[in-house]
């Protein structure tokens, strides 16, 4: 009996090894990257006045996924059937021959408690099957806030990663002549929606603010006219602002740790800058650098072990990492030129830096152990880059040529769908949101 | 004394005599002959005929296009997928598949060319041609699938005896050509370690170049045991790609042996750079 179950399972298994030697087998190591062309009928509404709102929910999902530049969205006159649910099976052929490969069905209804309910499915149309449905409910005003959301979820299930068009951008809002620069810190949606004012900007100017990776709360540096920059915490949902100790000397470059209970900035004593940490809740001061040389904008890793931070001790500014306490720095950049603002990814994976090289800026990466340098961006001047909480997409500002006015753009992690992002007036010093609650 | 001497004085003498006239043979760089192997040219027109030598054998085909219908059962199998009602997908599958056995009847009218061939030649030909004609006078239509099992057993027997890969480097190129054109790894290429990401597909081919039966993914198991939804990804863009560019009709129908069955390595190790 046992033998026979040898002979067999031996069998079996020839039997699954032949066909195998038969096959020819092909490595396939190039690809394209063009975007994946997405069809995304608007969502349908069980009445008139929610199949505006059913538009409008399409439009703006439609643009976030085109701005993402991994998805083309497919023009809807296009689009041969016309869904009556989306709990209905779409026929897959009519959408083929289109060229779509994945569809985004939705429907837009009132709940009886007086709110929207936005439900969604993605079906992949080369398999049939459906990758996921997900619904959102919420106050209709809040439609644009559910629309982002779905974007995220179709930007998740079609590429692994968390979407992140439902954030928010902190930048520096610059209006007036050269000579009487006013700069506001301004806050809107990652699309450029609601644009509004945080800072009057009346008697100083906000530089470089940055967002806590945990709440709706900004660090950034005021600079004043009569007396030294220091280092500000603003609460965006209340609007309250406060002063992160009082020091002779300036504090700047602010930055929170991943945790968001700490703040990790520079400060300048007797002409010499320092990096150093601040606990919010005691706020206790540790310093991590002594150095006669300038080490600046620090930068905390994601599990809160190594800060990567500018130094011009070696000569040249370079970006150096050392550990949490401030041991055993090392110097991770080596090539020619300057290298400044370093901002470790969220995912941990790569350092964001600018390097300026024989007159140009360039927005580049590379690994904390200091491989893989590259350069992703290139103009007259390109400054402060800041992540996309999924560390897949980096913004920061560009003056294209002298005298030219700031604005934010925004570039893939892989340097490609370079684009400019829309914002009311010239603006610099962009920082991501975490995702909103 | 003095005999001794000069006996020395002599063996000495020749020692370094021979010595003299031996030892730059020792020193001097031995030549050594090598063959010399000719190397010819083929041209390019020979050599496709040498490469489609063992499908060429137009007697196998006769019988086995008549089969050709039997894999029209085969072709039968999407359309249980059609089962899903409200996808009229699996009404325009058929209709290519109509479409393309005509073809194939036209690759038929060559072959009865060669089957006439065939009578002059029963005196060199052997049993091949001898089984083609016993069979016939036995059973023409139902001998079918019986037809279809020996010649395939002689197709793959023939083949056999030049193994190894046997498409061409301008067929698997085409291959990976087609595949490459249609697998986006856009979303790939951003994610972490992407040179992890590497995904196996086995797919078969009916004679149109459609594909028989879905692809399967060779390391599925693996994938979903690493939790890794960036593989997951990976996974679904290569099974798309594969049914994207379907059907592959660029290949030889009488080669169908040898591409019927592939296996796809979705390596973008080489994309990590970006």
């Amino acid at each position: 009996m046992m033998r026979l179950a040898i002979a067999s399972i031996l069998a079996a298994l020839i039997s699954v090894m032949a066909p195998a030697q038969a096959r020819v087998r092909i490595d396939i190591t190039q690809a394209n990257v063009e975007p994946m062309p997405v069809a995304v009928p608007d969502f349908m509404a069980s009445d008139n006045q929610m199949s505006g709102l059913g538009r409008d929910i399409t439009g703006v999902i439609m643009a976030d996924l085109d701005r993402s530049g991994l998805f083309s969205v497919i023009d809807q006159r296009a689009y041969i059937e016309k869904l009556s649910s989306v709990d209905v099976r779409p026929r897959f052929a009519d959408w083929r021959i289109i060229n779509a490969q994945v569809l985004v069905v939705g429907e837009v209804s009132q709940t009886t408690d007086g709110r929207i309910e936005v439900a969604t499915r993605v079906w992949d149309i080369y398999s049939n099957e459906q990758l996921g449905a997900v619904s959102f409910k919420t106050p209709a005003d809040n439609w644009r806030r559910a629309a982002h959301k779905v974007a995220d979820f179709v930007y998740k299930s079609l590429t692994g990663e968390d979407g992140y068009f439902d954030t928010r951008i902190v930048f520096v809002h610059e209006t007036g002549a050269k000579e009487r620069r006013s700069k506001r810190l301004m806050i809107m949606d990652q699309d450029g929606a609601n644009p509004v004012l945080l800072t009057d900007g009346l008697n100083y100017q906000a530089l470089t603010p940055r967002f806590s990776p945990t709440q709706q709360q900004i660090t950034y540096m005021a600079l004043f006219d009569n007396r030294p920059g220091q280092v500000y915490l603003f609460n965006i949902e209340t609007g309250e602002q406060e002063q992160l100790g009082t020091f002779r000397g300036m504090t700047f470059a602010p930055r929170f740790t991943p945790d968001g209970t700490r703040v990790l900035m520079s400060m300048e004593r007797s002409g010499n800058s320092d990096v150093f940490l601040m606990e919010l809740a005691t706020r206790r001061l540790t310093r991590l650098t002594d150095n006669p040389g300038i080490d600046t904008s620090p930068t905390m890793s994601p599990d809160g072990r190594r800060v990567a931070f500018t130094s011009d001790r070696g000569g040249a500014q370079q970006i150096y990492v050392m550990n949490a306490d401030g041991s055993s720095p090392k110097r991770i950049t080596f090539g020619e030129g300057r290298y400044q603002t370093p901002v470790w990814s969220p995912r941990g994976d790569l350092v964001a830096f600018t390097r300026l090289y024989q007159g140009r800026f360039y927005i580049g990466v590379i690994r904390p152990d200091g491989t893989g340098e590259r350069l992703l961006t290139e103009s007259y001047l390109d400054e402060g880059p800041t992540w996309a909480p999924n560390g897949r997409v980096l913004m920061f500002f560009r003056e294209a040529s002298p005298g030219a006015g700031p604005s934010l753009w925004s570039v893939d992690l892989t340097g490609r769908n370079l684009r400019r992002v829309r914002t009311p007036g010239d603006s610099s010093d962009p920082a991501w949101s975490p995702p909103l609650p | 004394m003095r005999f001794g001497v000069a006996a020395s004085v002599l063996f000495h003498a020749c020692a370094f005599g021979l010595a003299f006239v031996s030892l730059p043979e020792f020193l001097r760089t031995k030549v050594i002959e090598t063959e010399v192997i000719p190397i010819e040219l083929i041209a390019e027109a020979e050599l496709a005929e040498r490469t489609s030598v063992p499908a060429a054998s137009p007697k196998p085909k006769p019988k086995v296009e008549k089969p050709p219908d039997p894999p029209k059962p085969e072709k039968a199998e999407p359309k249980p997928a059609p089962k899903v009602e409200p996808e009229p997908e699996p009404e325009p599958l058929p209709e290519p598949e109509i479409k393309k056995p005509e073809p194939k009847q036209e690759p038929v009218k060559p072959k009865p060319k060669p089957v006439e061939k065939p009578k002059p030649k029963p005196a060199d030909l052997d049993l091949d041609a001898l089984s083609a004609l016993i069979d016939k006078s036995r059973k023409d239509p139902a001998a079918s699938e019986v037809d279809s099992e020996t010649d395939l057993e002689a197709e793959t027997a023939r083949s056999a005896i030049g193994a190894g890969d046997r498409l061409t480097a301008t067929e698997i190129d085409k291959m990976r050509a087609a595949v490459s054109r249609c697998w986006n790894a856009s979303a790939i290429i951003g994610a972490p370690e992407p040179e992890k990401l590497v995904v196996e597909i086995d797919l078969d081919l009916n004679r149109d170049g459609s594909l028989n039966g879905q692809p399967r993914v060779v390391n599925a198991l693996e994938i979903s045991l690493s939790g890794n939804r960036f593989w997951k990804v990976a996974e679904q863009n290569a099974v798309r790609a594969v049914s994207l560019c379907a059907p592959y009709d660029f290949f030889e129908p009488a080669r169908y042996q040898e591409w019927k069955a592939f296996t796809l390595n979705f390596d973008p190790s080489q994309m990590a750079g970006f």
